[in-house]
């Protein structure tokens, strides 16, 4: 499952740009939609600074 | 296993402004190089992308013409395909809109807001700092005039014109503020017709052209550093460890990155205690806006210097129909957030920049869509430092610093990347021979 380090995220937008599902909105942060993300994970190239990653999901 | 790649002079870190700029020149005077961008494009905060249609930018927004970029691009021969809009300011203050004219504008500007005496004084401040003395480092702009004047409207004129450096007006150097006035952009500034990325890629064919290489999507894992100097990088190429020899190695990852690359052990205290104290990455942020109509009915740079954050905008699209799909127009905002340089909460600034969109412009919320939100900060800044932070020599031999973090006291942002890309090059012609 995508995720976002909030810490190391700066908030530049260019995963917003790059996501081929629009999945990502970036207000000064980025948030992903679950409803929209299917984990392509073509974001985590695009990140200057490495606050996109992959976890583990959970088992509802 | 690794793999090597011998036969290199130079291997550049970071296809951005500045290492594209240096091997493009390095490659034009016979050396043979390589630049390994660890993005899957080239061009950095230098590049832009497709977005809905649109056109926008990874950062820099216009650079200047007939300045050092383009004579560097000349050097090269490189095209140089930027077309040029109207450098006339408009300040829209107070729901009025004051056109700044092109000769004696600050005089005109300053008119409507304050008597010939009140203006008379800020003016013969300013006009001592450009004959006599430059004024301190050591106060903000906005210190130094509170000296001469505490007109509200004449002080929002002066936050207007600092946010064309991108840099908060309680941040910005007096003596830097004056200098960049005195000496700084060009009359005229452009962008190219297909964006950023485009005007990169013509640095990218001067490479390749001359038998040079750049690889995209591969990371620098470190610098190779023996005996205080430089051999080369080793390279993560999609999952292989390239090892790539050469003689000098420039960096364009930032000073700090530098650092880590090569090992941190390598450099001297003094040079890390300048590092740590001198390369202060700045802050800014940009909202691109789109819409039916143009927001704003003017060809050039709106400066709404009242608001909450100190906001420029302009409706590209006037002046570049190429950057938005037909039928619609595009409108970039830009401000530098309340501190140039503290960490802030991100999503505040851009309501409080949100909300100045709305004071500035009838009727936003029915007529405006925001495309996208851009803040810049930390390891992918504004800038890294403010000019003259740190020379681009390291300590360790034949490894240099090129970008925005070792600006020399010139042009702020990409004139400033086009001449560390200068200075470089020509050390290494003093010193290296191509093979």
């Amino acid at each position: 499952m995508l995720t976002v380090n909030e810490d190391r995220c700066v908030g530049c937008g260019l995963c917003v740009y790059f996501c081929p599902r629009d999945a990502l909105k970036v207000w000064g942060a980025c948030r992903i939609d679950r409803d929209v993300c299917n984990d392509c994970l073509i974001c985590l190239d695009y990140c200057p600074v490495d606050a996109l990653g992959v976890q583990e999901e959970i088992p509802a | 296993m690794n793999t090597k790649q011998n036969g290199f002079d130079v291997a550049v870190v970071g296809a951005g402004m500045g290492g594209l700029c240096s091997a493009a020149l390095l490659a034009h005077y016979g050396y043979k190089v390589i630049v390994v961008e660890k993005l899957p494009f080239i061009g950095g905060r230098a590049s832009s992308a497709k977005y809905k249609g649109f056109t926008l930018p990874t950062g820099a927004l216009y650079v200047e013409t007939g300045g050092v970029v383009e004579k560097l691009f000349q050097e090269v021969g490189a095209p140089f395909p930027v077309r040029s809009f109207p450098m006339q300011l408009c300040f829209r203050m107070s729901g009025k809109d004051h056109l700044m004219p092109l000769k004696g504008g600050l005089r005109a500007l300053m008119s409507n807001f304050a008597d010939e005496a009140e203006a008379g004084t800020v003016l013969n401040a300013i006009r001592r700092a450009f004959s006599w003395k430059e004024p301190s480092m050591a106060i903000s702009i906005r210190d130094w005039l509170l000296q001469y004047t505490q007109n509200d409207k004449l002080l929002a004129i002066f936050r207007g014109l600092v946010n064309y450096q991108c840099v908060n007006f309680s941040d910005m150097p007096a003596g830097e503020f004056i200098r960049q006035l005195r000496f700084g952009t060009g009359a005229t500034a452009g962008a190219h017709p297909q964006g950023f990325l485009a005007l990169m890629q013509e640095l990218v064919k001067v490479i390749e052209s001359h038998g040079g290489q750049v690889w995209t999507s591969s990371r620098v894992k470190y610098i190779e550093v023996q005996d205080e100097s430089a051999r080369g990088i080793v390279v993560d190429q999609a999952g292989k460890q390239v090892e790539i020899s050469s003689k000098a190695v420039i960096s364009d990852a930032g000073p700090q990155a530098t650092l880590e690359l090569a090992g941190k052990k390598h450099f001297d205290k003094g040079y890390l205690k300048e590092v740590g104290e001198n390369v202060r990455p700045l802050s800014y942020m940009c909202i691109e806006v789109s819409s039916d109509r143009p927001l704003v009915d003017f060809p050039g740079v709106m400066v709404v210097p009242e608001g909450h954050r100190q906001m420029t905008m302009m409706c590209t699209s006037l002046a570049y129909p190429e950057y938005a799909p037909p039928g619609k127009h595009l409108l970039q905002a830009w401000a530098a957030p309340d501190s140039s340089f503290l960490p802030l909460n991100t999503k505040k600034e851009v309501d409080l920049m949100v909300q100045d969109l709305r004071d500035a412009i009838p009727n936003f919320d029915k007529d405006a869509e925001i495309l996208h939100v851009s803040y810049w900060q930390k390891d992918w800044p504004m800038y890294r430092a403010m000019p003259g932070a740190l020379t681009q020599k390291t300590p360790i031999e034949n490894l240099y610093n090129v970008g925005d973090g070792v600006a020399p006291f010139v042009p702020l942002g990409l004139p400033a990347c086009a001449e560390t890309a200068q200075i470089v090059t020509k050390d290494i012609k003093q010193r290296i021979k191509p093979a």
